[in-house]
């Protein structure tokens, strides 16, 4: 049997684990040959691949990113799209093909399922947004990454007295925001789930200060006011549709000084979060995700996405896992018992 | 109502950010107090507490360790000193005590919720191997340590052509061995639930060699030899009357020198793996185990230790809780990569 493998959207620590532990499993228990495809869904679009061997998996475990490469190449959108994918899929003679991407990589994986593809999902992205499995892969690492960063503005908010806001990834689901902050201690968190009010805010912060001198405040990229639109940086579009954004730290740091006189400092640790060296939580998930996803492969099991359920690895039909997971009532209630 | 906090056995990362939750947790009510019992079972006997408001939890959330202390003892398996862990209770007046601790510490807690005391117990060690939770507070950076240990041998052993033995914590358990087999990508891994074939090891490292120069080994504390015992260090018996163990791993370093010949070394972690800040992960399980016995305190309900399954916190009655071992799926993980 001969796999492909494919890695989609943005890069996140633990691809390279994944691909490692496919190919590991996949040709010591099942003989199995593997290609790997160049940079996502475009690869497949240009047939693009090349031979997988044990050597080249040799030390992937510890390694961020994709020795893949990856894009946001959207076939489903372009002419012929589903056609020349198919094409490719012959071309490089595979029996199937595993996909590890967020909702947009998998969103595409389930149209081409529909289509007749034989493929595999492995759900990754920092954000943690997918529905129907508790952790994706690379979630783990962005979050140590965060709460590293929280606990470094503490000293210096703590000496200098300031108001330290913290703006972290999250574009539509407060996840990273929400865990790290309880992890880190902060002060106030911020997500897109709850549109916040800044009087609220500024009056939390004021009364904080009567008996502390700092606070500290995680807050989510996609975070808005009550009544209000997400801050963004540009009008610009991306392939899937979405705007960058970004900004909203900057705009509260502003608001905060000027309404509660105190001052106020924003960092935004934007890409990094999705850099380095996968931790332990994320070696392990990869590891479990690609030993599933071959297993199902042997298995002759297409059309679904390997998930984390009750900390079992278990699948789901790739069609329900493509929607949106936003962060639940307890998560955020746990983070606002220790508010102000 | 006033509300114990205790810790006992040894320490880990985590212990200190549940005292926090607690703390955090109860001072949103009005008419609740809670108070530090000092090192361990001790202080409840001798009545030694300490004042826990949120001046002295600031900052606590990442500081290992326990801002209490705690005793390893075994004077309180016995039913004499059961009536002065009562007496004790009795003499706080206290009107619930939630009991930080592993194994030993909840049997002891269980005796008591018998006795009739309104305890609470939250599962910590570092070894993960209780039942009624998936995870223990502590288990998430001692793993934590072990794959950053894994990691900086792998560098040597490349270059050094070495067969290279971690020998990590894990008495009757596997737990840290097998998991940070996984993450650290470990050639081997060899724990007490599967006693190992000395001859089988050094097939697979030999094999292992023909087109790799190095091979890394993780073994469990309380790994042995098919029909063979546990490496006892010495005679000495701790206060629970467990055997101070270990030694494994130099064990293996002269048998696998001695039968291939390789280059090996071995190292030990030992406490390392139980000091140092939390991981995120520990934070958070600890916060979240924090909260929940407080709101399980408000709500009467008692005889319980917090656990989580399903990535939900829930709760065990105390008296159910045993020891736990690695499962054959987690051991069946980590062999797809021996080799």
């Amino acid at each position: 049997m001969k796999i492909g493998i494919l890695t989609g959207g943005g890069d996140c620590p633990g691809l390279n684990a994944a691909i490692r532990a496919v190919v590991r499993k996949g040709m010591r228990e099942y003989g199995m040959e593997f290609v790997g495809i160049r940079d996502g869904w475009k690869g497949m679009l240009e047939a693009d691949g090349f031979p997988i061997g044990a050597d080249d998996v040799s030390g992937l475990l510890v390694k961020g990113g994709t020795i893949l490469g990856s894009s946001r190449t959207n076939p489903l959108k372009m002419q012929d799209g589903i056609l020349k994918v198919n094409e490719g899929f012959r071309k490089l003679g595979l029996d199937a093909l595993i996909a590890i991407g967020g909702d947009d990589t998998l969103s595409v994986a389930a149209g081409m399922s529909r289509e007749g593809l034989k493929v595999i999902g492995i759900p990754k992205t920092i954000d943690n947004d997918l529905l129907g499995t508790e952790r994706t892969i690379g979630f783990a690492t962005a979050f140590n990454t965060v709460v590293d960063a929280i606990d470094k503005l503490h000293t210096t908010a703590e000496s200098h007295h300031r108001v330290m806001i913290l703006e972290v990834m999250g574009r539509h689901a407060g996840w990273i925001a929400t865990l790290s902050g309880i992890a880190g201690g902060a002060d106030l968190v911020l997500i897109p789930e709850k549109p916040f009010d800044l009087d609220e805010i500024c009056r939390i912060i004021k009364k904080r200060h009567e008996r502390k001198r700092f606070t500290i405040v995680v807050v989510a990229e996609g975070a808005v006011p009550k009544g209000g639109r997400v801050t963004t940086k540009s009008g610009e579009l991306d392939d899937f549709g979405h705007v960058a954004l970004g900004g909203v730290a900057n705009w509260l740091k502003k608001e905060i000084q000027a309404r509660t006189g105190f001052e106020t400092r924003s960092s935004i640790l934007g890409h990094i979060q999705r850099g380095g060296t996968p931790c332990a939580e994320d070696r392990l998930l990869a590891t479990r995700f690609g030993a599933k996803a071959i297993y199902l492969a042997s298995m002759n099991t297409f059309g679904v996405m390997v998930a984390l359920r009750n900390n079992k690895i278990e699948y789901i039909s790739l069609d329900e896992a493509v929607k949106d997971r936003e962060v639940d009532e307890e998560w955020y209630s746990l983070a606002e018992t220790f508010f102000g | 109502m006033k509300v114990g906090v205790l810790t006992g056995g040894g320490d880990c990362p985590g212990l200190n950010a549940a005292i926090r939750a607690i703390v955090r947790r109860g001072i949103r009510e009005p008419d609740l107090e809670v108070v530090g019992i000092r090192q361990g079972w001790n202080g409840l006997i001798e009545g030694e507490t300490m004042p826990l408001n949120r001046d002295a939890v600031g900052g606590l959330l990442i500081r290992g360790g326990t801002i209490l202390g705690s005793t390893l003892s075994d004077r309180f398996r016995g039913d004499v000193e059961l009536e002065s862990l009562i007496k004790g209770y009795r003499n706080l007046g206290l009107d619930a005590l939630i009991i930080v601790g592993g194994n030993t510490t909840m049997s002891v807690a269980a005796k008591m919720a018998k006795s009739g005391l309104n305890i609470i117990g939250i599962p910590k060690t570092i070894d993960n191997d209780l039942t009624g939770t998936e995870r223990t507070i502590g288990f998430s950076t001692a793993l934590f340590v072990a794959v950053e240990a894994i990691d900086r041998v792998h560098t040597t052993a490349e270059s050094h052509n070495r067969v290279m033995i971690v020998e990590v914590m894990g008495r009757n358990a596997g737990w840290i061995a097998t998991l940070s087999g996984i993450a650290g990508g470990a050639d081997i891994v060899l724990i007490p639930e599967e006693p190992f074939d000395i001859d089988e090891v050094c097939d697979i490292i030999r094999k292992r060699h023909i087109i790799r120069n190095f091979t890394i080994i993780v073994v469990a504390e309380g790994a042995h030899e098919k029909g063979g015992q546990v490496t006892v260090n010495c005679d000495e018996l701790d206060a629970f009357g467990y055997n101070t163990i270990g030694g494994v791993g130099n064990w293996l370093k002269r048998e696998i020198h001695k039968r291939l010949g390789y280059d090996s070394r071995s190292i030990i972690l030992g406490h390392t793996q139980r000091g140092g800040t939390p991981t995120v992960e520990d934070r958070i399980l600890a916060t979240r185990f924090g909260v929940k016995a407080v709101e399980m305190a408000l709500e009467g309900t008692f005889g319980i230790m917090v656990g989580v399954e399903d990535d939900t916190i829930v709760t065990v009655p105390i008296n159910s809780v045993k020891e736990r071992k690695v499962d054959a799926y987690w051991y069946d993980t980590a062999k797809i990569f021996f080799g």
